[in-house]
Order: C-alpha cells, then structure tokens, then sequence
C-alpha cells in the first residue's frame, strides 16, 4: 500500500525543514526545463528531488508540490527558508548517491522529531 | 527632486531604516545593525531609484512584464525573462551614477585594512527581507568584485537576476506586481572568513521561539546558503543556554579566495577539517549570544548570517526577520 511506512524502504536520512509528513511521487529534476515538463503534467502530490539548495529554478513548482528533497544543503540553505514560505517540508542534506534509481517510486518524507528526518521508498 | 536631495548612492552608515524604498531591505537592516553597534563589512547601497531609471528607460521591459503578469504560460515566461535580461546587458550606466559609485568607491578603499579580496556585490531587493517575504537567492550576489567597471558589470548583473525566471515566477507566485519590484544593490567590502554561517534565533522546523538553530561551515558561506555543502548543524535552548542537539555536517568544499585572490572558488575542504565540528562550545555560544542581541534589537526573530574571521571576532553579513514562524 502507497504511503505505508512498515513495507517501504528507509533510503536516506537528512534535516527537515518543517516538522511536516508529505508523500507522492518522486521526481529527480536537474534543470528548468524538466519543472516546465513537471507543470505541464500536473505537479501536484509530487516530490521533487534536487542536487543542490542553490536549486532556485524550483520555484514556478513549489507552491504545487508535497515536498522536496535535497542532496546537499541544511536548514539555513535557500532552498529551506523558500520551501518554508510555501510551506512544504525539504528534507536537506540527504547525501543522496543514486538520484536516477529514485525516480518515479513512491516517495515519503517523514520527520524524526528535533531537526532529523527521513526518506523512504516504496520498492 | 534633486541628487542631493534623493541621493544614487548612500554608505550603509547613513541609511535610516524609513529608506527600505530606496535601498531595500537587506541595506536598511544592515544600517539598523551598524547604528546599533554590531560589526559589518563597510559599504555602500546604490538606490533603487537607479534600476528605476533603467526600467523607465527601456519601455520594452515594462511591457515585457506586462505580458508575464497576464501569462500562465511558463515556456513564455521564460523566454520573456530572458529578452528582459538581454535588454538589462546592454544597458549603459549613466555618467552620474558611473561618477557617484567611483567616488564612494575610492572613500572606501581608503578606509578598509583588507584592500585585496575586492567587494561583495550583493541584492537588496525592496521587497527583499521582509517580514512575510525572503526572496532568499532568488536575485544574484557576486563575490571578490574589483575595480569601478568590474563592480559596475556587476551591478548590472544583479539588475538582470531580478528578472530570472526563478524570481520573476517567485514574485508571481507571492502575488507580487512585477511592476512594484525595485532592485538597490549593497557594495560591501569582502571580509576573510574562518568559518561562517547562518544563524535562526527561533527554531523554525517546530515554531519554538525557546531554541536557536544555527548551521556552520569553513570558508565563506556562500557554500552553504547556496546548498553547496552539508553544514554542521547546532540545536540550542535559549535558556539557560545549552546545547540540545549537534549534527557533523559532512562539508565537503569550502568556499575561499583563490591564490590570486582574484575570485572566490569552491575547494575541497581537508579530512581534518570535514570530520572537526566548527564551532567549540564556547565559541557558539558567542554567536548565539550575539544573535540574542540582535533578536532583542530588531523586536522579532532572525535569520542571521555572521562570520568569524581569522583573528577570531565575529561580524555580521545580514540580518532579516524569519518569515514563517507560526506560533500558536
């Protein structure tokens, strides 16, 4: 079942901005023209994975989106203090290795509690 | 009006902070901080009132935001956005304003010790640091900027950031009028950073107004505002204060002047250094305090960049107030 903790799997670790749950599809996007193509096909309930919180082309998406996780970064990066303002937990700094093997499986992103969070994948 | 009366330039020691219109919220909250006698780079805000004049006098950027006002189209907000920025680049700085910003650059080359790292070209955006609205790295900053033409260039580039399709989109978004944005730019000194970093003075993941949250990294911070690097991640209660939580961040490039001094350049940091917490308690805890100090000042929470220099004092870059704090 989509969103169930005890059957998906536990990928990746991070700081949350936002003491927020959020789940949907992921997306690995890596330029501008890929969140046009996200918007075009409805960004709406998905997450969106970036490299780095310098990732300021996200922005046309991210009043759309459940979520957003990022490989680098930390809760005083950019792309933290934006996701805020709309709203959306990020969770930073994840160390993520395979970004492609991610994308398109159903995502989680879960706090810890404190500033820890967590990914998880559905298999 | 007259020049004197409006003037294109002020130093940040003789902005008040009423100006937040001429020259934007990051200027006037470093104004705010200087009067009150915390440490910041020296410099000089160039007012919006410039960007004002290039608007004006390139009526297809008007019209151009017109058309991305009244869009939901993005590929033609894009292309819009760069048009825009075409026109913004072949835009020739008046005489006046090239005048005016090589005077004020020469007062403050007389009077900074470190003369070699150049300035910090930076955005202050009128609706920049407000209480409801960040525009965090949405316009762009450049670093180690030297000589009157290079710090011109730059500012031009800073003009043309403000039309990026991340900010235009951005201030869309946030139901802005693109027409209503006006873009000032600080000159700031470049100052040699140890460490540096970005502090919350109220935990901005659970709305607790009782913890601090501060990230810090080697180098120049640069690396870690533009998420270049996990920082080192601190969790603090105010009071009494103590440390609460602790993350090592990996850090893996540090952001430092390049052997000629000539640019700033991402580099790695050393294993030493990746697997050492940057800030001992003592340490931290003088940042922390001093954020407190600001907090007080400034009547609400803040977001704060600081650095800590070789000589071990701290200085201030930026303050602004957090923008989505929800207490209950």
């Amino acid at each position: 079942m989509q969103g169930d903790l005890s059957i998906m799997k536990r990928v990746a670790e991070g700081l949350i901005s936002l003491n927020l749950e959020a789940e949907g599809e992921l997306r690995y996007i890596t330029s501008v023209q890929e969140v046009v193509q996200l918007l075009k096909e409805g960004a709406e309930e998905k997450i969106v994975l970036v490299d780095d919180a310098g990732t300021t082309f996200l922005a046309p998406v991210l009043s759309k989106l459940a979520g957003v996780v990022c490989i680098s970064g930390a809760l005083g990066s950019h792309l933290a203090i934006v996701t805020r303002e709309f709203e959306i937990p990020a969770l930073m700094g994840t160390g993520i290795e395979n970004p492609h093997d991610l994308d398109r499986k159903y995502a989680t992103i879960k706090p810890e509690g404190g500033t820890a969070g967590a990914l998880f994948i559905s298999e | 009006m007259s020049v004197s009366q409006n003037p294109l330039i002020l130093p940040l020691d003789k902005i008040a902070p009423e100006d937040i219109d001429k020259y934007g919220g990051k200027a006037t909250n470093l104004a705010r901080l200087n009067s009150l006698g915390f440490q910041i780079p020296q410099g000089f805000s160039i007012s919006s009132s410039n960007f004002v004049q290039m608007v004006t006098s390139i009526p297809e950027i008007s019209e151009a935001l017109l058309e991305i006002e009244n869009t939901d189209d993005f590929d033609m907000m894009i292309n819009l956005s760069e048009q825009i920025q075409t026109l913004v680049s072949s835009y020739n700085v008046p005489e006046e304003l090239r005048t005016d910003i090589e005077k004020h650059y020469h007062q403050i080359q007389e009077s900074i010790e470190q003369k070699d790292l150049g300035y910090a070209v930076r955005s202050s955006a009128t609706i920049e640091d407000r209480e409801d609205i960040s525009f965090a790295g949405q316009a762009a900053t450049y670093l180690c900027i030297k000589g009157v033409s290079q710090i011109i260039d730059a500012i031009k580039r800073v003009w043309q950031s403000t039309f990026s399709p991340s900010a235009l989109i951005y201030l869309k978004t946030k139901r802005i009028p693109l027409a209503q944005v006006k873009m000032a730019v600080v000159v700031q000194e470049m100052v040699q950073a140890k460490i540096s970093g970005v502090m919350f003075t109220a935990n901005v993941v659970n709305n607790k107004d009782s913890e601090i949250l501060v990230n810090a990294t080697w180098g120049w911070g640069e690396a870690l505002v533009s998420g270049k690097v996990i920082p080192d991640t601190y969790v603090l209660e105010k009071n009494p204060l103590s440390i609460i939580q602790k993350n090592l961040g990996k850090k893996q490039m540090m952001c430092i002047p390049s052997d000629d001094q000539e640019e700033a350049i991402l580099e790695e940091t050393p294993k030493d250094k990746r697997e050492s917490f940057t800030l001992e308690q003592d340490k931290l805890f003088e940042i922390v305090q001093l954020g407190l100090r600001i907090e007080n000042a400034m009547g609400n929470p803040q977001d704060i960049e600081w650095c800590i220099k070789p000589d071990g004092k701290p200085m201030i870059l930026q303050t602004r107030p957090i923008t989505t704090l929800k207490f209950p």
